[in-house]
Order: C-alpha cells, then structure tokens, then sequence
C-alpha cells in the first residue's frame, strides 16, 4: 500500500489526510501538552524525574519526529524507481521531504540536549530557572519536529486537491492555536499578571504571538484563519486552566512557601481573540504590501489590539469576580511567597519611569514587527514547499 | 566550545587556591555530616553526604541499632526565615538490602545555607523525632569528562553540519515541483542560504558558548571558599582575631551571615595548632570587643600556628573560618582558665602517636577497638575510654563545654580540620536552633561516662591527628592519638 506522501507527483488519495499531517498533529499536541504539565509539576509538585508523565509526553514527540524521519528517509532514498526521488530533497546522499529531515534533525537534537542536560546539573546544580542551554537545545530540537511537520503537511497541501488542501490547511491552523499555547507556557515567568501593566510582559509576548499569527495569515487562504488559531489556542489554554486544578498536588521540594494542594495551571488565556480578529479584517488592506509593510503593520496592529484588551482584563483579573475556578485568579505556585504583589493581587511597576515604561513598550513593537517578518517568511516558505 | 570554558572555570579555582583560600567547606575539608542522636526511643547514626553543587541531591544514611523500628521519613527544610515553616512531603527512607538496620534516602537542597533534615522514626515503640543540622554549599564544579565531551562536540557537529545542510536542500529543492530539477539560479540561492544559516548557526553556536561560559563563571563563583581570618599578636599575652566580613557572599543565598549564636556561651571556639610539627594545642574562647576578638593566651611556646576559628552565625549555618599567627617567642602567662585549654605532645616527625594516651594522677585514654584498616569515608564510632591505673573507668570526668568530650581532627596537610563532638560534627548551637526544645540528650550529668564515643568519618586518605579534651578535676586534658586513613 502506497502511503500518499510517497506517491509523489500524484495529488495525495481523494480525500483521505496523509499520514504525515496525523503525525505532525501527533508530535506538536504531545510537546505541547507535556510542556504545559511539566510547568504545571513543577510549580505544584517541584521535583521530578527523566520518566514522569508530562517527560514521557515530550519524549513521544521526539519519538514520532524520529521515527517519521528514518521511515520517510528511508522510503525515498532506497525505493527503486524514479517516482521516489521526484517529492523529496537531496541532502548527504539521502533523499526525503525537507520537513523529514527537519524532524530528523529535531529528534537528534532532543536527544543529544539529554546528556547535555544530566552533565549540566551535576556541573551546575540543578535548575531552578526554565532557561538554560540544554533546555534551549531540548527547545529547538521540539520546534524544529513541530515546523518539520507543518513543512511535510503544506508539501501535502500544496500538491493535493482542492477539498483536500483546505482539510489540511483547517488542520494546520488548529496545529498553530495549540502551537500558541506552549508560547504561553514559556513565557511563565514574564505573564503573570501582576506584570500586565509594565513593559516586560509586552515586550515578552511580542516574541513569540506575532510570529504564529503572521505565519498562519500568510500561509492560510482562509478569511478567518488568525481568529481560528486564536480561538483554538483559547479552547486549549481554557482547558488547562479547569482541568489541572482538578488533580491535588503534594509539594515535594522545599523551600516550601505556600501550601498548594492542586496542580497549579499556568494561567487564563491572554486575549489573542483581539489582535487575531484585527489582523484578520486588516489583511485585505495588508497583503499587496511589501514585506516589511506588511510586517510593520501587523506588529504595530498586533501590539495596539493586545494592549488595548489585555490592559483593562488586568484590571479585571485582580479583582474578587476573578477569583474561581473559571479565571484562576487565585491560583499559586508554591515557591511564590504569600507576602509578594503576585500573592496579594498587586501589579507591579517593572519600569523605572514612565518614560522607561514607553521605551519598553516601543521595544515590544520594534520586537513584534520583527517577528511577523519572521512569521511572513516562514508562512511564505512553507506555501511554497512541495518536497 | 565547552571545554575552554570549562578549563576556564578550572583556572579561576586554581587562581582562588594559589591566593591561599581552598574551595572547601564548612569545618574545613569535611564535608559530610555525621550525627548521633535518637529520634524518639530509637537511637539513630546519620551521615549525609553532600552534594558537590547545590541545588543537589544529598544522600542520607540513617543506620539503627533498634529492632522495633518500622519506618523512617526524612524531609529537608530551611533552619531559619521564609521556607523554614512549610515542609514539603516527606521521604520515606527504604531499607537497605546490603547492610542490617540501614535506611537509605535522598534529600533534595535546592539552595545554599543552613537547612535541618526532620527525621521522623516509627515504630513499635511509638514515634520520634530527630533533626540535622547541614550546611549546603557548592564545591567545585565537575569537568566535563573525556568521552562526553567527544561525543557531545560530534553530536554538534552533525547538528550544525544538518542545520546548513537542510537549509540548502529547501531552498535548492524544496519548492521545486516533484519531477523538476534545480535551476542553476536555484543552486546558487541554495548556496546563499547555506552561507546565512551558517552565519546564523554558528552565531547561535558562539552565543551558547558564552552563555555556557557565563553560567561556568558563576557556578566558580558560587564555590564556597574558607574564609580567610586575620590573627594579630598583641604583646605581651594576648591574640586578636578579626573574623572575615560578613558580606552577601556569591555562594550564599541570602544576607543573614551577620550576628553570631553563641555555642556554650561562647561565640567563638578557637584552636592554634602549631605548625608543622602539631605538637601544641590551644583551645581558646576569645570575647567579642568591637569588630575583633580578643583574648589573653595561656603560657604557651613561640613559632607559627594554624589558626582556625568555628562560629555559626544567627541563620545556623557553622563556619570554620582559618588563618596564621606567628609568635615571636615564648608566650609568659597562666596556665589557661575556665574552658581554655593547652596540650603539648610529640610532633608529627617523632612518629605516629599509636597507644595510650597519658593523662594526669596516673590516668589514661585508650582509643577502644582502633580499626586495623581505616577507610576515607567510612562512617566509623571513635570510641574512647579513661581508665585510672587500675585499669578501670574513672569517676571523676566533668562536662566539658556541655558534654563528655571533644575532639578536634587535623590532617598532616592542614587540608582538613574537624571539631567533633559525641552527638556528631553539627555545632551545637545549631542542633539547638534545629531541634528546638527537643535538644537531644546530651551530658547534663555532674559525672558523665568515661567512655566518650565520637561519629566521624575520615573525608580524604592521609595521616590524621586527632585530640581528644576532657575535662577532670576543673583542668581540660588532651589526649592526642595519630591514625592512617586509606
């Protein structure tokens, strides 16, 4: 039986999803799922090993990029015939989709940061911050099975038939909303929301949103394609919210500064509905721009609709009527102290003055149009890619 | 990419030694706890060994003679301030197959200070409670060995190489329809965008490395160094002592290294040991005045002498800290007073003291079963016994400092310096501040036992001194015994 990202230069099998899309949806809802759980273990629980749950999680999106690699490698670099080398790129002598050898490279990579990372801690001790170079490794590595399975998909896509490019397409901009998720949760230690009223948290979430939305406008023909990812990515971040706390948690690393008997969630949705709906209705506008306009528009509109909506859900979030199970306002971790702003529902001033307040603010939109430049070429990229 | 940083570490180290200070921790060149008390009716031997960096994991022994003992938990929290009142969950110590009576856990610190390991103990006689005081530092960090290192600089090397790699393979075919092949315009974009992502790449590469340099440097810095005391003379008789500063030091978590905890009523326990030969003792309690510590030396021969000065500081965490003083010449004073206390013996040259030790009005100490092979690390009960010329234990020992005895433990080298006392070589002061009102027992007696037995284990092989002080008849006495540890 000929799978159909094998059956190169036919468009793929009426109708059916080949099963590098199932595979790419496999890997990115895993990695996404683990790093959620993971934080959410570590602020409730503290301690862990190589083997707990949320670990086995990532673990298996580096095994599906893996295996989908050796199988795709493998198919296309020794099949006989001329049909196999016709959708694949060359590289070292192998041939595969460039989204295999993207995976490929993404599982060695997770592999190679686990020595990395068990030498770091008996060099360094263990971490107490999400960030250090094995973690970047073990990052890179995971981001770079999720792309590498978005590039075998749009390759899919680009080649399949009208019903059948949508049905990925309408895939791939779900994929992108649970992508947004795992941004939320790297961004743990800038989006509480004692900080949504300085500069750092905007500066934060200019990183990595504007790249996902740019890149699902730009690639996706569909009118609503940002609200979509948006609106996933709330569904996704709402479920977290009420499913963790449902679970108890036993603090088993000291210190110990509040008693949090729940797996803590990492936090309400941040509103992505609104810059999402904006660049939606603006792309009409946008797309015969040149690039760095297009880019340029898109951060600018981006921040301003975030902070427009972000700013004064703050404010709602510190209030009383936030305090349950369906905003998690009181939610803690147990290694905050229950004298700081985060505990008492304070918001913090970050910046040193108001003037140092813009500044950030200016730096996040300098670092969103950047990053919806990157978001427009790689969407561009992968609306292009066949192979 | 690693290595040189690494080497880098290493060579910020090398420079903290040459300039006089060792990257070792509290009570000098000891790191492991050793502890003797009960928790409840069970009585418990506890050693922990340390890790080499904190935040690590600890690994601790808990050995009991007591056959109705059931189970025993252990939980690591802070001594003192915010994360001392909360406890996370306890660990259940499981027995160990290899040896009767032995638990075995692992205890997590996750910051360098003072913290006290609760022990609860379970049983068919009822519960108990014991807590260990430790202090958690970091010591050196550990260079990346050999065959990790290759394979790791391989593994980067087929990354950055499969980075570049298919990067040209997008660009040179990846938007080509199936069937077509490259243009030479595409090769040569292919080629463009090889030449970018190896610049980027391998500036995400130079990026890491310092990154990786940085977090090098500050694990270095984190290493705990023995502070450095200033010792003075002060003609005719007397020593001064300043301690170290007491600034937020790179390896400590917090400020609090200010306000000292008197141990028996003395802030400071001060021992001058004379170099080389380690053929004279003293044993002094110097008295704050001001910033300095002063205090009136007995009669005691000139020449140089190894200072060092133990204090535990308000947050419970104990310090040796160490340093030299010279006599010019003969101190002329008293004999030493109160808890002072002088000893003479033969120096190290003359040979190892092996044997009895003399003690006055005929008396003498017999270090009782010395093990023929002494092993580094090997948790080991010093036990020693006064015996008057009849052969049998006296009755005349008195409380010296609150217990039957102290022993102070120096290796030829000076490497290592231990004050050990019966209950382990936790500073009483801070097993007070660990266990609160529950001071486990210790000699309150008028006339403890003449058999003393200490908990220790020898941290490095080497040639050892060790003195042993009682205190009979209002004079502190020292035996002093020599041992080899393999």
């Amino acid at each position: 039986m000929q799978t159909s990202s094998s059956a190169i230069g036919e468009p793929g099998q009426a109708g059916r999803v080949p099963w590098v899309v199932w595979a790419a949806v496999a890997a990115t809802v895993s990695v996404v799922a683990g790093s959620v759980w993971d934080i959410s273990w570590h602020v409730s629980i503290g301690r862990d090993t190589f083997w707990t749950p949320p670990h086995l999680l990532i673990q298996l999106c580096a095994a599906i990029g893996g295996l989908s690699a050796i199988v795709l490698i493998a198919e296309h670099s020794f099949r006989r015939g001329a049909g196999s080398r016709a959708g694949s790129v060359r590289l070292f002598g192998l041939r595969a989709p460039v989204g295999a050898f993207l995976c490929g490279w993404g599982a060695l990579a997770m592999l190679t940061s686990a020595p990395f990372d068990n030498w770091w801690h008996e060099a360094y001790g263990l971490d107490v911050k999400v960030v250090s170079p094995p973690h970047v490794l073990l990052a890179v590595g995971a981001v770079a099975i999720v792309y590498g399975g978005f590039a075998l998909a749009m390759a899919e896509r680009n080649r399949a038939a009208a019903a059948l490019e949508s049905r990925i397409e309408g895939i791939f901009v779900a994929l992108i909303g649970v992508a947004m998720l795992s941004s939320q949760a790297e961004l743990i230690e800038y989006s509480s929301k004692s900080l949504m009223h300085s500069a750092i948290f905007y500066r934060a979430s200019a990183i990595p949103f504007p790249l996902q939305l740019a890149l699902v406008r730009r690639l996706a023909g569909r009118r609503w394609a940002c609200l979509s990812a948006a609106a996933v990515y709330t569904l996704a971040a709402l479920a977290q919210e009420w499913i963790l706390p449902l679970f108890p948690a036993e603090q088993k690393l000291g210190p110990v500064l509040q008693r949090v008997p729940y797996m803590a969630p990492i936090g309400f949705p941040l509103l992505m509905i609104a810059p999402a709906a904006v660049l939606d209705l603006a792309w009409r506008r946008i797309e015969p721009l040149g690039p760095w306009t297009q880019a340029a528009a898109s951060g600018v509109l981006f921040l301003a609709a975030f902070a427009a909506v972000q700013w004064p859900f703050a404010d709602f979030l510190m209030t009383r009527l936030a305090r349950n199970w369906i905003f998690g306002s009181h939610y803690q971790f147990y290694m905050v102290s229950p004298l700081s702003p985060a505990a008492r529902y304070q918001f913090v001033a970050a910046d040193p003055s108001l003037a140092g307040f813009w500044r950030g603010m200016a730096i996040a939109a300098g670092t969103a149009v950047l990053t919806s430049r990157i978001g427009l070429a790689i969407g561009r990229w992968l609306r292009s890619v066949q192979r | 990419m690693g290595g040189s940083s690494t080497s880098r570490a290493l060579l910020v180290l090398l420079a903290a030694l040459a300039a006089g200070s060792q990257p070792l921790r509290a009570h000098v060149g000891s790191p492991d706890v050793y502890f003797e008390g009960a928790a409840g009716p069970y009585p418990l031997l506890v050693v922990v060994r340390m890790p080499r960096v904190i935040p690590g994991i600890a690994d601790i022994e808990l050995r009991s003679p007591s056959e109705e003992l059931r189970s025993l938990r252990v939980t690591p929290v802070l001594l003192r301030g915010p994360g001392s009142e909360l406890s996370p969950a306890p660990d259940t110590a499981q027995r160990a197959v290899d040896e009767r009576g032995l638990y075995r856990a692992q205890l997590w610190l996750m910051q360098r200070g003072a913290w006290k390991l609760k022990i609860a103990a379970d049983g068919a006689l009822g519960s108990g409670e014991l807590a260990v005081p430790v202090g958690a530092v970091s010591t050196m960090p550990r260079r990346m060995t050999g065959a990790l290192e290759a394979l790791l600089l391989l593994l980067a090397a087929v990354l950055v190489g499969g980075a570049i790699g298919i990067a040209g393979a997008a660009a040179r075919e990846g938007s080509l329809a199936p069937g077509c092949e490259p243009t030479p315009a595409l090769v040569r974009r292919s080629r463009r965008v090889m030449l970018a992502a190896a610049a980027i790449v391998l500036g995400a590469v130079g990026v890491g490395s310092l990154w990786w340099r940085e977090a090098a440097d500050r694990a270095a810095r984190a290493v705990y160094r023995v502070p450095q005391l200033q010792a003075a003379f002060l003609p005719p008789r007397s020593i001064s002592v300043v301690l170290a500063p007491p600034r937020v030091e790179p390896w400590a978590e917090r400020d609090g290294l200010t306000g000292l905890v008197p141990d028996h009523g003395h802030v400071m326990h001060l021992f001058l040991v004379r170099d080389p030969g380690m053929d004279v003792l003293v044993h002094v309690h110097p008295t704050q005045d001001g910033g300095r510590f002063v205090e009136e030396l007995p009669s005691m021969p000139g020449g140089r002498y190894r200072v060092f000065a133990d204090v535990v500081y308000g947050t419970g965490f104990p310090e040796t800290q160490v340093g030299e003083l010279a006599l010019p010449e003969d101190v002329v004073s008293g004999l030493p007073v109160g808890d002072d206390s002088l000893a003479t013996s033969l120096p190290l040259v003359a040979g190892p003291l092996t044997g009895d030790a003399p003690l006055a009005a005929g008396a003498r100490m017999v270090w009782v079963d010395p093990p023929d092979r002494l092993r580094a690390n090997e948790p080991i009960r010093l036990t020693f016994r006064v015996v008057g010329r009849d052969g049998r234990l006296v009755e005349d020992l008195e409380p010296y400092l609150g217990m039957a005895g102290h022993l102070v433990v120096v290796r030829a080298d000076w490497k290592v310096f231990a004050h050990v006392h019966p209950a382990g070589t936790a500073p009483m002061a801070a097993v007070e501040l660990a266990n609160g009102d529950r001071i486990p027992a210790h000699a309150g007696h008028a006339h403890p036992r003449a058999e003393i037995t200490f908990p220790y284990g020898f941290p490095q092989p080497g040639h050892y001194r060790l003195f042993v002080q009682i205190r009979r008849a209002g004079r502190v006495e020292t035996a002093v015994f020599d041992v080899q540890a393999t």
